[in-house]
């Protein structure tokens, strides 16, 4: 059992051979399990709660403040801090990221005395609304991961098919014949007249879709004339948009993308983010493929008729992926840099989200409050420096030809 | 120009003097004081007519002389190109029959920086310059509108009559409160003489083709950047000096400036320091920093806890002095009364009881600031002394909720209600843009309102996304400052049912009967018992509508350096630059 | 090989024209009439007088005056119902509430007709009234029922109108009239029975030529005529070349900053590997790399110039150079207000930089070149500076060469907190103001630079390596 543990953690790249690797995975997984389980961990709400005998799970159940109030007199209003009940499990900080304590007074600090009792005290001290700074901490930890992975996930999962397709096909592998050119143009064509005629959505959408469904089967037909066939140059067209994104200055990419959509919003900054990153993905996947491609083993593959697409899935995109992981690593890390600068041009997240980020950017007005700059920053730094660690030893690692060997 | 008048009527309240100056006859010129502002934001023209800057009001009003202007002690129109106030002399025969003179005599000393004196002519072209139609200014237009006749006389170039038809309670405002342009600066090739002001306000007037080329070249140039960057002149005591874009603006003491000459001046017309320097910082942190290592000497909206720490801080209050007068500003919660939700009253009250006033007030503020009970503000003698400012109370919200019939029956945890037909959650939507303010007080309201079940959606947008939703009434709740007048307030332009019009001030959409019959009364009383009196039931009225959250009303945080003595002043920005002196 | 390059000048030159129809069409999604943002003045003072007429004149001037009366592209696509026109028509709102009207009832000409009539009545109830007392309250309605979007509520509003203007008997009987045909219209087109239905299957396809809004900037860019900007009225090629030289200056010192020391550093922790101070140096640039920027800045501008602790340099801007009498003292005053936002810059690229060079230093020094020199019996010393620094220097070679876009592109967070008026934040208060002159110019300017970079690239690569080319082919 225990061995079987132990290999599941040696294919993370360095927790067997590097101390300072394990240091950094351990990090990382202290950091996602308070992502993961930060609402239990910072909760105004109890866990458990007894009063006139009976019991309620307000943490467990979520049940919003309206319903309380009509199930206990006792709950209108809900105050969780002075009311009194006959037993209480509180979570281990007694606010959420949200709660706003002005009672106690903005910007409390952790090392002075604080006009509570030791079990509701703020740990880490409070900020300019009178938020506790643990509780904001720990919603960090979700909101930074959330940020830096979603936003790269969304890079990946663009910039990798359009990388490798783009190096694998090249600009004259991938060929069609004119008549399916053509055919394609007037599918477009009517497609869009469909768009503008004045019925509903739905006949448009069911328009829309028969004759997508006419168009594959003429296009089946048709696949027996022969005529003379063209090189569709995919490289150039995927080479095309990532400099288009890459012509635009970043802060201009961000500022439409958050001005027009409506839904505003983690979504957005990660989209924003993924938006920006996916050209680099699908460069790194270009490269790899396209020194991959020249293996004897791929061309044995080519010659024996195996698909392309088959190729491309099974034996190039797998054994690229390890050097896209490190882009992906310091991805991440960027990422959570990014989306701080964000939060200091008061872009982005919705106001009511906390986040290291911001912490750090309320304390650019009140330089006595260092507890708003430590602790916040120690985050960033500490969870940076895994990143950066566990990617440099992938690094080495695949530079040394060990990830390679491992299939 | 329109806004330097906005500024200038709206801007009043109790006078904080920290210091005040001898008044004494002529100014001493010789000695070099050069004066340091931050502010923080570029404004975009010196031009007053075309600018939206506040920062930019702030700065013309010293190159720019209006003929009246609010003084900043006496909080009176004091005369500043005129020798006196005119008085309204009321008009009984002639086309003007039922309306109001204003004779204005234009000070015999006042010149513009050239030397060439301040004529009625002046006064003419810059009517006949806001009045030209490609001007983009129709809303400054509108308002001076009521001007319907500039009689200049033809023995005394310092005379010029006004004539206003229709009587409105601003009409003195209205002839003197705006800035005046030297005419053969601002047009060098006299366009506006070879047209008459009475053609220019004729709505139905067809242009020939000549006089259409005329107006057009006049706007042209009127509007440029030359006379917004490059050549910004007036009758001011400042001449514009230096602008470099996004560093600073600067100007100079004019060397042989009129002023001086006059005997017992007014504070506007007395200057003392000989340069100043308008310091574009945009970054509150780094505005501190300069102000701490004395690279700047003023910094007006500082922030209230750096304002506090400071003021305590016996290294920097030995170095500074701290002014925080009242200007005549509310903060306020807009909400949309045309809402299914907010429309009912009930919903507006409990809204109003749910905020936590104490903790806003103490830590947002600092201390630094009052409640109101309504639109009035308190330093208003006709102010509601009898009743209290709302405070928080969440049973009685909890209460106001259920009486008005909102329970959960969706189970979704949020109380609704059918209304017309349609089932409505009482979630409400608050609008806010990037100011920290803003969010601060959306944030507050979404936790408390959280406690008596009512949802709160925080909505972040652009200025103008802001601006455009609520002119289209689509929202819910905004936070808004409200800025009052020196004079005698006028409720109908935003709580009269007949402002609820596109442009119309009444943005909130309240509706009542009632108020607008107090409304109407307020506008015609005579005699200020009366008036009181009404004003007060029409505050009551108010407070207990509450069509809006009426909020506090913040103090100005001004930090000076102790090298000067100043006077503060409950008009905006609640300093006056050109009071500066060194402290003796 | 001529060949070969003119296609790629011409793919560079249509990926531009591509790259400036997305900004275009990207400037257009924002939401928000720009005519009306400039219009109006929240101040409800200034709006007592508010004629509607008044305001569409000056609404239409505005427009006209900005090319924002043109149709957006070179041709217009609209659903077969759709009158002729329709995209010609101002203001915005109308604009909008009409098109609504139409999508609702798929009649076309009698939703203009409608709309005709609604101005028609504006007309007749909106002369001018310029006193507060006047009853513009039927022009007010006939206002914001050209904005309905609702042809219900519409109705509705016209009926009630009709129903309390029968009362008054000193009311004309002919507008009465003019309410019926409304309220009739307004009827037929609620019936959605159109007979243009057949007419309609195609798209109506409208060819607007040179007189298009895109047509009209970009040819604004290309030619010499002057671009001005819509917040000031100065010329943008001016605002950009100012703010500009100071983020050239700005970025360019710190560009050099962090190369200077970042290969230094490199080349030492090459050299020192595993070194206790390498080790601790290494640390230390991280932690700058990972604090972010902002932060970094603040910190500085509050402990360096504040006085709170030191009170070392200037806070922010650029220093009196102007009143400067020579040359020398000028630079002087520009460098000493340069040194901390600079410093902050090449803070930041500082690890990534030297991270770069030292790898780099580490994989040539395991080459076997170096192994057979070092048998060859030449010192450490020689091999280091003469061999494998030289070899090393390539990638960061390659880190010069991709960033040079970068700085042109400016560093919007420093700019701020220094108060430096260079291109970051000229880039952002435009972004914001919605001055596109401004923001055009930029855009473009940075994407010529960046297309054209690549192609430069691309043939020198060509030109120095003829595996590329045997590689593509």
């Amino acid at each position: 059992m225990k061995k079987r543990a132990a290999s599941y953690f040696s294919y993370l790249p360095g927790w067997n051979s590097h101390l300072s690797g394990r240091i950094a995975w351990l990090f990382i997984f202290l950091i996602s399990f308070v992502a993961l389980f930060g609402p239990f961990i910072a909760n105004e709400k109890p866990y458990m709660c007894k009063i006139e005998g009976r019991t309620y799970y307000p943490l467990f159940t979520g049940m919003s403040e309206a319903e309380l109030s009509t199930l206990h007199p006792a709950f209108s209003p809900v105050d969780w801090r002075s009311t009194s009940f006959e037993t209480i499990w509180r979570a281990p900080i007694p606010y959420s990221h949200t709660t706003i304590d002005l009672a106690s007074g903005s910007h409390l600090s952790p090392v002075g005395s604080q006009p509570l009792s030791l079990r509701f005290r703020h740990w880490l001290g409070t900020d300019a609304l009178g938020r506790d700074v643990t509780a904001g901490m720990i919603r960090g930890c979700r909101v930074s991961l959330l940020i830096g992975l979603g936003s790269m996930l969304l890079a990946l999962l663009v910039g990798v098919p359009l990388g490798s397709a783009a190096a694998y096909w090249g600009n004259r592998k991938w060929r069609a014949s004119w008549i399916e050119i053509i055919e394609v143009s007037i599918l477009l064509f009517l497609l869009f007249c469909v768009w503008w005629l004045p019925v509903s959505g739905i006949t448009k959408f069911l328009g829309s879709f028969l004759l997508i469904i006419a168009g594959a089967l003429i296009m089946y037909l048709s696949k027996k004339i022969k005529t003379k066939k063209t090189g569709i140059p995919l490289d150039t067209i995927v080479m095309s948009l990532v400099s288009i994104i890459d012509s635009f200055p970043g802060l201009f990419i961000v500022l439409i993308l958050l001005v027009i959509f409506s839904l505003k919003g983690l979504l957005t900054v990660m989209i924003a983010i993924a938006v920006l990153r996916w050209p680099v993905m699908a460069r790194y996947m270009r490269a790899e493929v396209f020194k991959l491609k020249e293996n004897n083993y791929i061309k044995a593959a080519q010659l024996l008729n195996i698909p392309d697409l088959h190729i491309l899935m099974r034996h190039l995109i797998p054994y690229a992926f390890g050097p896209v992981m490190i882009t992906f690593i310091f991805g991440v890390s960027s990422a959570i840099l990014a989306e701080s600068a964000l939060s200091f041009l008061g872009i982005g997240l919705p106001p009511e989200e906390m986040n290291w980020g911001r912490l750090l950017s309320q304390a650019r007005n009140h330089f006595d409050a260092w507890w708003l700059v430590v602790f916040p920053g120690c985050a960033i730094f500490f969870t940076l420096l895994s990143l950066y660690t566990i990617g440099n030893i992938l690094q080495k690692e695949i530079e040394g030809g060990r990830i390679t060997s491992n299939e | 120009m329109f806004r330097t008048v906005t500024q200038h009527i709206i801007l009043t309240g109790v006078l904080f003097a920290f210091l005040i100056s001898s008044c004494k006859t002529g100014t001493d010129s010789t000695a070099p004081l050069a004066l340091n502002i931050r502010i923080p934001i570029e404004p975009e023209s010196l031009n007053p007519l075309f600018t939206k800057s506040s920062y930019a009001t702030q700065i013309t009003s010293l190159i720019l002389l209006p003929i009246a202007e609010y003084d900043p002690v006496s909080l009176k129109l004091s005369p500043l190109l005129i020798t006196e106030i005119p008085a309204a002399e009321n008009v009984t025969e002639g086309k003007h029959a039922g309306g109001q003179r204003y004779q204005l005599h234009f000070r015999p000393e006042a010149t513009w920086s050239d030397g060439k004196p301040v004529t009625a002519e002046d006064y003419l072209f810059t009517l006949k310059a806001i009045f030209n139609p490609y001007v983009s200014a129709s809303t400054t237009r509108g308002f001076l509108s009521f001007i319907t006749e500039v009689e200049t006389d033809p023995n005394d170039p310092k005379h010029a009559s006004a004539y206003i038809d229709s009587s409105y309670i601003l009409a003195l405002e209205i002839v003197t409160n705006f800035n005046l342009y030297p005419a053969h600066i601002y047009d060098p090739q006299n366009f506006m003489s070879k047209i008459t002001l009475a053609e220019l306000q004729d709505p139905n007037k067809k242009w020939s083709a000549g006089q259409d080329t005329l107006l057009k070249q006049f706007a042209t140039s009127f509007e440029s950047p030359h006379f917004g960057r490059e050549v910004v002149s007036g009758a001011g005591p400042y001449e514009f000096n230096n602008w470099a874009t996004g560093e600073f603006i600067r100007l100079k003491r004019k060397n042989n400036y009129w002023g001086d000459k006059i005997t017992n001046a007014p504070l506007l017309l007395q200057a003392y320091p000989t340069e100043i320097t308008y310091r574009i910082i945009t970054d509150a942190a780094t505005a501190e920093a300069a102000l701490k290592s004395e690279e700047i000497d003023v910094m007006g909206d500082v922030s209230a806890a750096t304002f506090v720490k400071m003021k305590n801080d016996p290294e920097w209050s030995s170095k500074f002095q701290f002014a925080s007068p009242a200007l005549l500003q509310m903060n306020y919660l807009l909400l949309n009364n045309r809402k299914p939700v907010l429309a009912d009253k009930k919903i507006r009250q409990a809204l109003a009881y749910t905020l936590d006033y104490d903790g806003i007030m103490n830590n947002l503020l600092q201390g630094l600031g009052e409640r109101s009970v309504g639109p009035i503000h308190p330093s208003k003698p006709y102010y509601d002394k009898d009743l209290k400012p709302v405070k928080q109370d969440i049973n009685k919200a909890i209460a106001l909720i259920k009486e008005a019939g909102w329970k959960d029956t969706n189970g979704n945890g949020i109380p609704d209600k059918m209304i017309d037909g349609k089932l409505q959650e009482l979630s409400i939507g608050i609008k806010i843009t990037a100011q920290e303010e803003g969010k601060a007080i959306a944030n507050i309201l979404k936790e408390n309102a959280k406690k008596a079940g009512i949802e709160i959606n925080i909505e972040v947008l652009d200025n103008s996304q802001f601006n455009e939703d609520r002119r289209q009434g689509n929202f819910d709740v905004e936070p808004m400052r409200f800025r009052s007048q020196p004079a005698i307030d006028d409720p109908y332009q935003n709580w009269h049912t007949e402002s609820d019009k596109p442009g119309g001030g009444n943005v909130s959409g309240f509706h009542n009967t009632a108020a607008d019959s107090i409304i109407n009364e307020i506008r015609t009383d005579t005699s200020e018992k009366e008036r009181d009196h009404d004003f007060q039931s029409l505050q009551e009225l108010l407070y207990d509508e509450q069509p809006v959250i009426f909020l506090y009303v913040p103090l100005e945080r001004i930090v000076v350096s102790k090298k000067f003595e100043f006077i503060s002043s409950s008009r905006k920005p609640g300093y006056f630059e050109n009071l500066f002196k060194v402290r003796s | 090989m001529i060949l070969s390059l003119l296609r790629k000048c011409i793919n560079a030159i249509l990926l531009l024209w591509v790259i400036s129809i997305i900004a275009f069409w990207l400037s257009k999604l924002t939401p928000g009439d720009e005519v009306m943002e400039y219009l109006t003045i929240d101040d409800p003072r200034y709006n007592i007088n508010s004629n509607p007429l008044e305001l569409r004149k000056a609404y239409e001037l505005i427009a006209h005056r900005r090319g924002l009366d043109l149709p957006l592209f070179y041709w217009s696509v609209s659903p077969g119902y759709y009158p002729q026109d329709v995209n010609h028509i101002l203001p915005l709102d109308d604009r909008k509430s009409l098109k609504t009207w139409i999508d609702d009832s798929k009649n076309g000409k009698l939703s203009l007709h409608l709309r005709q009539q609604l101005k028609a009545g504006l007309n007749t109830f909106c002369v001018n009234n310029n006193s507060i007392h006047s009853k513009d309250f039927l022009c007010q309605q006939f206002n914001s029922a050209l904005k309905t979007e609702d042809l219900n509520v519409l109705r509705k509003n016209m009926v009630e109108l009709k129903g309390t203007l029968i009362k008054d008997s000193t009311f004309n009987r002919e507008s009465i009239n003019q309410f019926s045909a409304i309220v009739l219209i307004c009827d037929t087109l609620l019936l959605k029975k159109s007979t243009a239905m057949t007419s309609s299957l195609f798209p109506l396809i409208e060819w607007n030529g040179t007189h298009s809004q895109y047509h009209q900037w970009m040819s604004g860019l290309l030619s010499q005529r002057p671009l001005t900007s819509l917040v000031d009225g100065l010329n943008a090629w001016g605002k950009i070349y100012d703010a500009l030289k100071w983020t050239l200056l700005l970025n360019g010192l710190a560009f050099l900053l962090a190369i200077l020391l970042g290969v230094g550093i490199g080349i030492w922790s090459g050299t020192h590997d595993g070194h206790p101070a390498e080790r601790i140096l290494n640390w230390i640039l991280f932690a700058l790399f990972a604090l972010p920027s902002f932060w970094l800045g603040t910190l500085f501008i509050y402990a360096l110039t504040s006085g709170e602790w030191l009170s070392l340099f200037p806070s922010g801007g650029l220093g009196p150079y102007h009143s400067a009498g020579t040359m020398l003292e000028k630079w002087t005053i520009l460098f000493s207000h340069l040194i901390l936002p600079v410093t902050c810059l090449a803070l930041g690229a500082l690890a990534y930089v030297s991270r770069q060079m030292k790898q780099s230093i580490l994989h040539q020094s395991e080459q076997l070149y170096v192994k057979a020199l070092r048998a060859q019996g030449i010192s450490e010393r020689t091999i280091l500076r003469k061999h494998v620094i030289r070899n090393a220097l390539y990638p960061v070679i390659t880190i010069i060469g991709g960033s040079i876009p970068a700085l042109l592109s400016g560093s919007l967070i420093i700019e701020v907190i220094y108060s430096i008026p260079g291109m970051g934040r000229l880039m952002y208060n435009s972004l914001l103001a919605h001055d596109w002159p401004v923001v055009f110019p930029v855009l473009m300017l940075g994407a010529a630079i960046t297309v054209f970079s690549y192609l430069l690239t691309d043939i020198v690569y060509k030109w120095a390596d003829p595996r590329v080319k045997t590689l593509q082919s």
